[in-house]
C-alpha cells in the first residue's frame, strides 16, 4: 500500500492543524475580542462549525477519488478549474507564511532571542521540504508519530497546571451577554476550523480505510475543539483576564507554572515543542497543498523546496515585527481566510447545483 | 545529484546543532535577586546578587573563604541600562532566569513601579515567579549585602524567612511578580508586597565573620506588608494588621492569636486549618467576612478554670471577639487613612453581581467601599489544651 495512509493518520494531520493553526494567535484574538468569556466562543464555534464541517464533507464526497485541482477542473472546466485552484493554493501559501513567522518569532522571541528568523527558519523549511519530498505517507506518518508525543506532553503540562488554575478567574460569568463571546467564534472559525479545507487535497483513493472517513473527521472535529479549548480555559484560569491579555504567548507563559509532584518544574520548554511540532506539520502540509496543486498529477521534485523556500523569505522579509503580525492576524488574516471559506461555499453550491442537474436528466 | 544532497545535509549538521549564540556556564553570572533603588538625579541604580561559581572547597586556606555571592551595582536611565552596564565590574553577562528576589527601594515605590512592572514583564529572560520585597527604611544594597547565617544566600535567606512566615505567623504573604502585577492591571484590586529591614552594622554586616558570632553584627528582618495605592506605595501595615489583612484573603494557614482575657493578663491560640469565606451583598451594601478556624490552647497567663468547659466557650468567645475586632479595625484604618483597596473587596462585588456594581460605581466613585457595612463573624474552635489539663498553680 505505498503512497496510502489510513484513517488514524488523516485523522492526526487534521487535528494538528485544526489545533497549531489556533495556538500563539488565537488566545490573543479571542481574549481581545471576548475578554473572560473567551472560553464559551469555543464551545460555541464548535456548534457554528458543524455547517462548516458538513461542507467538507459534501464537497469531499463529490468525486471522493480525485484531489481539490482535479474536482475543480471536473467542475468547473480546465480554465476556471485552475483559477480556483490558483486562489485556494495562493492562500493557503499565505497561511504558510503565517505558520512559519508565528513559528520563527516564537523562537526568537521566548528562546533564542539574539538568533535571526532566517536561521531558526531554515532548520524547519529544510525539514518541511524534505517530508513534502517524500509523499503524504511519510507527512501522515510523521503527524501520527508526533501527535502522540504532543499528547503525552499535553497531559504532562494540564496535569502539572490544575493546582494553579483558579475557577475564580473565569468570573464574572456573560457579563455582557452572549453578544462578545458569539462575535469571537468568529475568529475560531476563521483561525482554526476553515484551515480543515486544506484537506481536501488527499483524495479518498489514498486512504486504505475511507469507509469510516466520515466518523475519523467527526471525531478529529472534536478532539482539535477540546485541545484548544482546554489550553484558552487553562490559560483564563491560571492568568485570569488582565495577564492573559498582556502577553504575546499566554499559552507558553502558563506552562512555567508547571509543577509535578512539587520537584519537577522548569519543564516549559519540553512541552512547548508541542505547538512546535505543530506548527511544523501546518507548515509541511501546506507545502504539500501548494505542490499538490502546481503538479496535482506529475512527481513534484524541486516544487516542495522552492515554494518553502518563498515561504520563509517571505514571512521574514514581508512581516517586518510581531506587532504588525499582531495587528494582521487579527484585522487582516480571518477576513483573508473569510474569502478562502467563500471559494468553498461557491464550489459547495456548484457540487449541489450539478448533482440536482444530473438526478432531473 | 547524490553528492549535492549528502552535502546539503551535511552542512545542515552544522545548522542544527543549537550552538548558534549559546552561552556556558563559564560565561554567566546566575543572578540570585536585583535591588532597584534611584538616585538623587533620578538614575536608576541596581544591585546585583550574582552567584559566587568559583570553586569553593577543596583548599581551606583560599577558597573554602569565599563569599557564596557577589553584589554588583550599577546605575542607569533605565533598569536595562543599569543592568546591562555591570558588564563594566564582571565578566560575565547577567542570566536572569534563576532570580528568586527582587527587592525594590522605598524610594523607587514611593515615586511608582509601573515602569518597573513594563520592564520585568516584557523581559522573556525572568521568570515572572520570583518574590518581590519592599526595602523598608534600607538601601536593597545594604540589605543584599549581609551575609547570612543559615542560608549561603541572603536572597534565599529572605525568600525562605517570607515563605516560612507566610505558612507559620501569617503576617507576610509569597507574593511573587506575576501576583503583583495581576493585582496592578485588575484595576479594582491593589498591590501588596512583603517588606524586609535592614538591622545593624552595615561595614560589618557584610563580611564572612558576620556568620561566625552567635549574634550577628548584622542581620535582615522580616517586616509587615506594604501597601500600594495604583502604582505608589502609601504605607505599612503593622504585624496585628498585617495578620488580618492574610486572614481576610484566606492566605492564612498557621498562626498565633494573642487575646486579653476579660480580668487580667493574655492568652496565646495557636491558629489552625483557617478557612475565611467572603460574601457579598450588593442590594443591601453588606459584605460578610466569616472565618472559620480551630485552635490549641498553647499558653495561658490569666486565671481561668480550665477544667470547666465553660471556660473553653469562654475562652473561644473572647478569641472570636479580638479576631473580630482586629480586622473591623483594619479595614476601617486602611479604607478611611488610605483610601485603597488591598483586600480585593471590589473584585468580589463585581465578580458577584457586575452589573450591579458598575451602578454603584458610576453612583459613588472612589467612596464605594465606604457606603459598605462589613459584617465580621469569626468562629474559633478550641480543639487542644495541650499536655496538660489544668492551669499549673499552687
Amino acid at each position: 500500500m505505498k503512497g496510502k495512509i489510513n484513517c488514524l493518520q488523516y485523522s492526526t494531520i487534521m487535528i494538528i492543524i485544526l489545533v497549531s493553526s489556533f495556538m500563539g494567535i488565537g488566545v490573543y484574538s479571542l481574549v481581545k475580542a471576548a475578554g473572560v468569556d473567551a472560553y464559551l466562543s469555543i464551545l460555541l464555534a464548535a456548534i457554528i462549525g458543524i455547517p462548516v464541517l458538513l461542507l467538507f464533507l459534501y464537497i469531499n464526497s463529490y468525486e471522493p477519488d480525485l484531489s481539490l485541482p482535479l474536482k475543480l477542473e471536473k467542475l468547473y472546466g480546465k480554465k476556471l478549474g485552475k483559477v480556483f485552484t490558483f486562489f485556494c493554493s495562493l492562500f493557503i501559501f499565505i497561511f504558510a507564511n503565517n505558520y512559519m513567522f508565528n513559528l520563527t518569532n516564537f523562537i526568537v522571541s521566548q528562546f533564542l532571542p539574539e538568533t535571526p528568523l532566517l536561521v531558526i527558519g531554515i532548520v524547519f523549511a529544510f525539514l518541511a521540504a524534505y517530508a513534502n519530498l517524500q509523499g503524504l505517507e511519510t507527512l501522515s506518518r510523521l503527524s501520527l508519530i508526533l501527535l502522540f508525543i504532543n499528547i503525552a506532553l499535553f497531559g504532562i503540562g494540564i496535569f502539572g497546571l490544575i493546582p494553579s488554575f483558579e475557577f475564580d478567574n473565569l468570573k464574572p460569568f456573560l457579563e455582557f451577554g452572549i453578544a462578545r463571546p458569539l462575535k469571537a467564534t468568529f475568529y475560531v472559525n476563521t483561525l482554526s476550523i476553515f484551515t480543515i479545507f486544506s484537506l481536501l487535497i488527499i483524495p479518498k483513493n489514498k486512504m486504505v480505510d475511507s469507509k469510516n472517513f466520515n466518523r475519523a473527521v467527526v471525531i478529529s472535529y472534536l478532539i482539535g475543539l477540546f485541545f484548544i479549548f482546554t489550553f484558552c480555559i487553562i490559560t483564563l484560569g491560571i492568568l485570569g483576564i488582565h495577564l492573559a491579555s498582556i502577553y504575546q504567548y499566554p499559552e507558553y507563559i502558563i506552562l512555567k507554572h508547571v509543577n509535578l509532584f512539587g520537584f519537577l518544574d522548569r519543564i516549559e520548554n519540553i512541552i512547548t515543542a508541542t505547538w512546535i511540532f505543530g506548527l511544523f506539520i501546518s507548515i509541511t502540509f501546506a507545502i504539500y497543498y501548494v505542490s499538490t496543486c502546481i503538479a496535482p498529477k506529475k512527481e513534484k521534485k524541486n516544487i516542495p523546496i522552492i515554494l518553502v523556500t518563498l515561504a520563509l523569505l517571505f514571512s521574514v522579509h514581508i512581516i517586518p515585527n510581531n506587532t504588525s503580525f499582531n495587528s494582521y492576524i487579527y484585522y487582516v488574516a480571518p477576513f483573508l481566510k473569510m474569502i478562502y471559506f467563500c471559494i468553498f461555499i461557491i464550489i459547495g453550491i456548484t457540487i449541489f447545483i450539478k448533482k440536482r442537474k444530473k438526478n432531473n436528466n | 545529484m547524490k553528492k549535492l544532497k549528502l552535502l546539503i545535509l551535511t552542512m545542515g549538521i552544522f545548522l542544527i546543532t543549537g550552538c548558534y549564540n549559546y552561552r556556558e556556564l563559564t560565561q554567566i553570572a546566575l543572578t540570585s535577586a536585583i535591588g532597584i533603588d534611584k538616585s538623587e538625579n533620578g538614575e536608576y541604580v541596581v544591585s546585583i546578587q550574582v552567584l559566587n561559581t568559583q570553586k569553593q572547597g577543596g583548599d581551606s586556606s583560599s577558597s573554602g573563604d569565599m563569599t557564596k555571592f557577589i553584589l554588583y551595582t550599577s546605575r542607569g536611565k533605565t533598569l536595562q541600562h543599569a543592568l546591562r552596564t555591570t558588564i563594566f565590574n564582571s565578566p560575565r553577562r547577567l542570566y536572569l532566569n534563576h532570580m528568586s528576589l527582587l527587592l525594590i527601594s522605598e524610594r523607587v515605590a514611593k515615586e511608582g513601579i509601573e515602569d518597573l512592572l513594563d520592564y520585568f514583564a516584557r523581559n522573556a529572560e525572568f521568570r515572572k515567579q520570583f518574590l518581590v520585597v519592599v526595602s523598608r527604611d534600607s538601601d536593597p544594597s545594604d540589605v543584599m549585602q549581609v551575609v547570612t547565617p543559615l542560608e549561603a544566600l541572603n536572597a534565599q535567606n529572605i525568600v525562605d524567612s517570607i515563605i516560612a512566615d507566610a505558612k507559620y505567623y501569617g503576617m507576610t504573604s509569597k507574593i511573587t511578580y506575576e501576583d503583583m502585577l495581576k493585582n496592578y492591571l485588575n484595576p479594582r484590586t491593589n498591590i501588596i508586597l512583603p517588606s524586609v529591614k535592614y538591622l545593624g552594622n552595615a561595614k560589618k554586616g557584610e563580611k564572612e565573620g558576620n556568620v561566625k558570632q552567635s549574634e550577628p553584627d548584622a542581620s535582615i528582618e522580616i517586616q509587615p506588608m506594604a501597601i500600594f495605592k495604583d502604582e505608589k506605595l502609601v504605607g505599612y501595615l503593622t504585624d496585628e494588621e498585617s495578620r488580618g489583612l492574610s486572614y481576610i484573603q484566606n492566605n492564612i494557614n498557621n498562626s498565633i492569636l494573642t487575646c486579653n482575657c476579660n480580668h487580667d493578663g493574655v492568652f496565646t491560640l495557636e491558629m489552625v486549618l483557617n478557612k475565611t469565606k467572603l460574601k457579598a451583598d450588593l442590594k443591601h451594601q453588606k459584605i460578610q467576612i466569616h472565618i472559620n478556624a480551630k485552635s490549641n490552647i498553647k499558653e495561658i497567663n490569666c486565671d481561668l478554670d480550665l477544667l470547666d468547659p465553660n471556660t473553653i466557650t469562654e475562652i473561644e468567645k473572647m478569641a472570636n471577639h479580638h479576631l473580630e475586632k482586629m480586622i473591623q479595625d483594619l479595614i476601617e484604618n486602611i479604607l478611611n487613612n488610605y483610601e485603597t483597596d488591598i483586600f480585593g473587596f471590589e473584585e468580589l462585588l463585581y465578580k458577584t453581581d457586575p452589573n450591579t456594581y458598575h451602578k454603584l460605581q458610576k453612583q459613588y466613585g472612589e467612596e464605594l467601599l465606604e457606603n459598605f457595612d462589613f459584617e465580621v463573624t469569626a468562629n474559633i474552635t478550641v480543639q487542644a489544651k495541650g499536655n496538660i489539663i489544668k492551669e499549673i498553680t499552687r
